[in-house]
């Protein structure tokens, strides 16, 4: 066997050694990842929070409370290690009429000068899928605190050039009438459903 | 709708007049002498029951909502004026209790959120405690429907102060106090003898300042604070209308003139929440908010300083209108919306 040819059969194999060899590699590093509970900083910038309601019974309306602020620990293997606590302001709302936004931060609704806070603290966290899980938690809005259950989707975690960040979405329905929020009730709906997209980057 | 009418309305219509006429019995020429003066007191209270339980249930104690306290000083001033009704109490004692009642009522409806709170506390109080001294002195001194007019008028301009402000929950009790009022021109209209001097004063007093400058507290619009010091103030003028010697006039004329006068504060109140109004419903726009996006001030915010605020930070509408354009002979054109070929002069906006 020639050098050259000799050379170039050992580096193959070497490329196809490393490349048997990686996918475990990357399966113990997410699952050194996942046994560790990890803290994030929820990013205003890249979570969501929309929310949804009848008007009228004409159409859904839809609407947004920009930059939502918290954090959240989370641990896949062990779900229960987790927790989520999650808050907005009520000033921040946008529905894309500033007249409207202004009417909704006034004591009609969300009355957001006595209750400028929204926020949300799970109290159990399990899991109820593959990348599901069921949060139980206290919604706080407008002054009064309601137990919810929400399931959330985990939809990845990944190593970042801006550091190691997760994200979740999560879609569930309350009710504005169990938060003292009953203003024009028959014309807008009672129940929201709030869509909820977060992202967070680890401590 | 039904409820708001019905509940809001209607009904503290039916029971103020109800407690009245059983109370004072217009029919009779010795009205009131046979019913007494604490029937104001006890119709706007009883009538104040339905109004507020038509925009929101009603509040356990202490209330969540700071505003909310209403509904129960309101009853509470029932109790002082129907006391302050049934006994000749020596003035002092019922201006101390006066005085005591504001205080509570500035302490109760000023939460600690508020900005300068202490500050709100005594304007309340001073509102409050002015108004149940004036309306009371007014009516006093001038029986008749002119000072129950006044009030009409001063809870119906609150309403629309109110509503300019995006509170329409304390709009629509503000407008069940001035139709419940409305009630009691009309028998003051009937029969003059009968007043709303001291019980009835009390329960304006703590309705109209409360709900007033409570507006103020949650608004989120651009109507200056002394709108609203304005307007929850205005029971107050009843008082130096009351004071104008009109002489050679008659009743009707006098009644006329003292309501115009009383009603000047009210009308000021009025202009600058009609022109909030108008802003917000241009023509065209998606009544009652106006165009999405549109600033209703300033479409150009002043420099934040380094801070961003999110809701000066979308531009108006305005701003991404195409510039003028310089034509052939030199003169600027100013451009139109487009049609759907890209030709200007078929534009079926401009």
């Amino acid at each position: 066997m020639k050098p050259r040819i000799a050379f170039v059969t050992l580096v193959m194999l070497a490329c196809l050694g490393a490349a048997a060899l990686y996918p475990t590699a990357r399966a113990q590093a997410t699952n050194a990842s996942a046994d560790e509970t990890a803290w994030f900083v929820v990013d205003p910038v890249h979570s969501t929070l929309i929310f949804a309601i009848d008007h009228m019974g004409l159409t859904t309306f839809y609407g947004r409370i920009n930059s939502p602020t918290g954090e959240f620990q989370f641990n896949l293997s062990d779900p229960t290690a987790s927790s989520f606590e999650i808050s907005v302001k009520a000033e921040d709302i946008d529905t894309g009429a500033d007249d409207r936004d202004k009417h909704l931060k006034s004591g009609d609704f969300f009355d957001a000068k006595q209750f400028p806070e929204i926020t949300f603290k799970s109290t159990a966290v399990t899991r109820s899928g593959k990348a599901t899980f069921a949060v139980t938690g206290n919604v706080t809005l407008h002054g009064i605190t309601k137990p919810i259950n929400a399931v959330i989707e985990h939809i990845g975690t990944k190593d970042t050039p801006g550091g190691t960040k997760s994200g979740f979405t999560a879609k569930f329905t309350i009710k504005r009438s169990d938060f003292g929020m009953t203003y024009g009730k028959g014309m807008i709906g009672d129940e929201v459903t709030l869509m909820i997209g977060i992202e967070g980057r680890k401590k | 709708m039904v409820r708001l009418i019905g509940l809001g309305v209607v009904l503290p219509v039916v029971l103020c007049a109800g407690v009245l006429m059983a109370a004072w019995r217009p029919w009779r020429r010795d009205a009131q002498l046979a019913g007494g003066l604490w029937a104001g007191a006890a119709a706007l209270a009883l009538a104040s029951l339905p109004a507020f339980l038509a925009v929101d249930p009603w509040p356990g104690l202490p209330p969540h909502v700071t505003w909310h306290w209403i509904a129960w000083l309101v009853p509470v001033a029932a109790v002082a004026g129907v006391a302050d009704a049934l006994v000749r109490w020596p003035t002092a004692v019922r201006l101390l209790g006066a005085v005591t009642l504001a205080a509570v009522c500035g302490r109760l409806l000023v939460g600690d959120w508020v900005d300068h709170a202490w500050s709100w506390r005594a304007v309340m109080a001073s509102a409050i405690a002015a108004t149940a001294i004036s309306v009371n002195a007014a009516a006093d001194r001038r029986p008749g429907a002119a000072v129950p007019l006044s009030m009409c008028v001063a809870a119906l301009g609150a309403s629309i102060v109110l509503l300019g402000s995006g509170s329409a929950k304390l709009a629509q009790l503000a407008g069940a106090l001035s139709a419940c009022l409305g009630v009691v021109v009309a028998i003051n209209w009937w029969r003059p003898t009968v007043s709303l001097s001291r019980g009835g004063a009390a329960v304006i007093a703590v309705w109209l300042p409360g709900l007033v400058l409570s507006g103020y507290f949650a608004s989120w619009s651009e109507i200056p604070p002394w709108v609203y010091v304005l307007a929850a103030i205005a029971p107050v003028f009843a008082w130096p209308a009351a004071l104008i010697r009109l002489e050679g006039l008659r009743v009707w004329q006098a009644a006329t003139i003292r309501v115009a006068v009383a009603a000047l504060p009210v009308a000021v109140t009025v202009a600058v929440a009609v022109l909030a109004l108008i802003r917000q419903t241009e023509p065209g726009s998606s009544a009652p908010y106006g165009p999405a996006g549109r600033h209703s001030l300033s479409d150009d915010p002043p420099d934040s300083g380094g801070t961003v605020d999110v809701a000066k930070r979308r531009r108006p509408w305005s701003d991404v209108q195409p510039r003028p354009t310089e034509s052939a002979a030199g003169e600027l054109r100013q451009p139109c919306h487009p049609d759907a070929s890209g030709s200007e002069r078929a534009c079926s906006i401009c």
